[in-house]
């Protein structure tokens, strides 16, 4: 082994994770050049000064702020899943008493539009917070296959991405996103200057749902599900073509 | 007050190890426990899609993400002209800082001067080499976590410490040669 080689292997040797078959070479070396041995001597004592000296403590208080902090975020999340159950449930009560039947499909419809108002609201904020950001993407490619194995081990799913810039939709990337309280993927692509988001997640059992579109704050929207997924796109983009694109996923 | 939440109890032994990750990513005391606060509250709204078997590296992970963004804010809002000179006293600061902050036990077995040298010599070091230390030196992570920390393969953990170390030790070389110019 030379010293070139060798002086990955002393850092591994070191660290104890050094490869089985290169131990022995590398010992041997290191036991005969005596440039890589005062090496090996350095980098053990800098190493075990950095231990004793390097750290640095965090504040006494730190893990106080955090646990308040956490508290805040745990009241704050039973508060949104709670919410419109407990809510809707009691107005549906009322309803169901003075109108009977008709109050009771009115009620399952009032929950599940809520419920979409409420997704809208959240994919509006999660596509805004998107363009505030400089870059809408964290991995980005107009190639499906770079894309999909990025979200691998980030969310629980394999989202289906598409590449169709052929069809004047080329795809930018893919990013994480937060919506309806969950780690969800988000797929970005563009046509002509404007960025269109596509959201989706694993749909809840047998939640089926034929494309709605939409319009909030400006913003079309057009939710659906298919082969599974509840998929959410939202765009600044004219309420046609952004049925295009729904149509071709 | 009600018993730890299985998410206190994993992720409370590791507050050190994230705050010090932090500081030697942010370089500022006060930056590093923005950066923790924000990581904790990330952990918390990810843990339930947690599956991973070692908490560790999968929250340093988080801690790492945040201070990246943060030195990303920090340098989009630096205004252009006084950025590099900023820097500067950054860094000047940042050392004073950590050398100030109250040293451990074991750290006075260290003389003062020693210890000012070290840790400017590792704040010199870009910081992809400064984390890889900092994760297997400071925090004794295998090169399997530090690889799941930083997001990168075991190969790339292996030659950026053999790197890292290579110049942490030149950096310390030159300032001993630079303090007692008759030593060497």
């Amino acid at each position: 082994m030379q010293c070139r080689e060798a002086h990955e292997a002393l850092s591994a040797l070191l660290d104890g994770e050094i490869v089985v078959d290169q131990q022995q070479a590398a010992k041997a070396h290191i036991a005969s050049c005596s440039l890589c041995s005062e090496l090996a001597r350095d980098y053990r004592r800098i190493g075990e000064n950095l231990r004793t000296a390097a750290r640095v403590p965090p504040p006494a208080d730190l893990a106080d702020k955090i646990r308040s902090r956490l508290q805040t975020e745990a009241r704050a999340s039973t508060r949104l899943a709670g919410f419109d159950w407990r809510r809707v449930a009691a107005q549906a009560a009322v309803l169901v008493v003075v109108s009977g039947l008709s109050g009771l499909i009115g009620w399952q419809l009032s929950q599940s539009a809520l419920e979409t108002r409420r997704l809208e609201r959240d994919v509006v904020a999660a596509h805004v917070r998107s363009l505030l950001q400089d870059s809408t993407v964290q991995v980005a490619s107009s190639e499906s296959h770079t894309v999909k194995p990025w979200f691998n081990g980030r969310i629980e799913f394999a989202p289906t991405v598409k590449d169709l810039t052929a069809q004047g939709f080329p795809l930018v990337g893919g990013r994480l996103d937060f919506v309806d309280n969950r780690r969800i993927a988000a797929l970005v692509y563009k046509r002509r200057q404007h960025v269109i988001n596509i959201f989706l997640w694993p749909a809840d059992a047998q939640h089926r749902s034929l494309p709605a579109p939409s319009q909030l704050q400006g913003y079309n929207t057009i939710t659906w599900t298919s082969g599974g997924m509840t998929y959410w796109a939202i765009s600044d983009l004219n309420a046609k073509e952004l049925a295009q694109l729904q149509a071709l996923l | 007050m009600a018993s730890k939440t299985p998410f206190e109890e994993l992720l409370t032994p590791h507050l050190q190890a994230a705050f010090n990750l932090a500081y030697w990513i942010v370089r500022s005391r006060e930056e590093a426990e923005d950066v923790v606060q924000d990581a904790y509250v990330r952990a918390f709204r990810a843990f339930a899609s947690f599956r991973g078997v070692s908490a560790k590296p999968w929250l340093l992970a988080i801690v790492r993400n945040v201070a990246y963004r943060a030195v990303q804010n920090r340098k989009r809002t630096a205004n252009v002209i006084f950025f590099s000179e900023d820097l500067k006293h950054r860094d000047k600061d940042a050392v004073s800082e950590a050398v100030a902050a109250e040293p451990s036990a074991e750290s006075l077995l260290l003389a003062a001067d020693a210890r000012q040298q070290l840790l400017a010599a590792l704040g010199k070091l870009s910081v992809d080499y400064r984390e890889v230390i900092v994760l297997r030196e400071l925090e004794g992570l295998t090169y399997n976590e530090i690889a799941e920390a930083i997001d990168a393969p075991v190969g790339t953990v292996m030659s950026r410490l053999s790197r890292a170390r290579g110049e942490l030790r030149e950096h310390l070389q030159r300032q001993l040669a630079k303090d007692e110019p008759n030593a060497v």
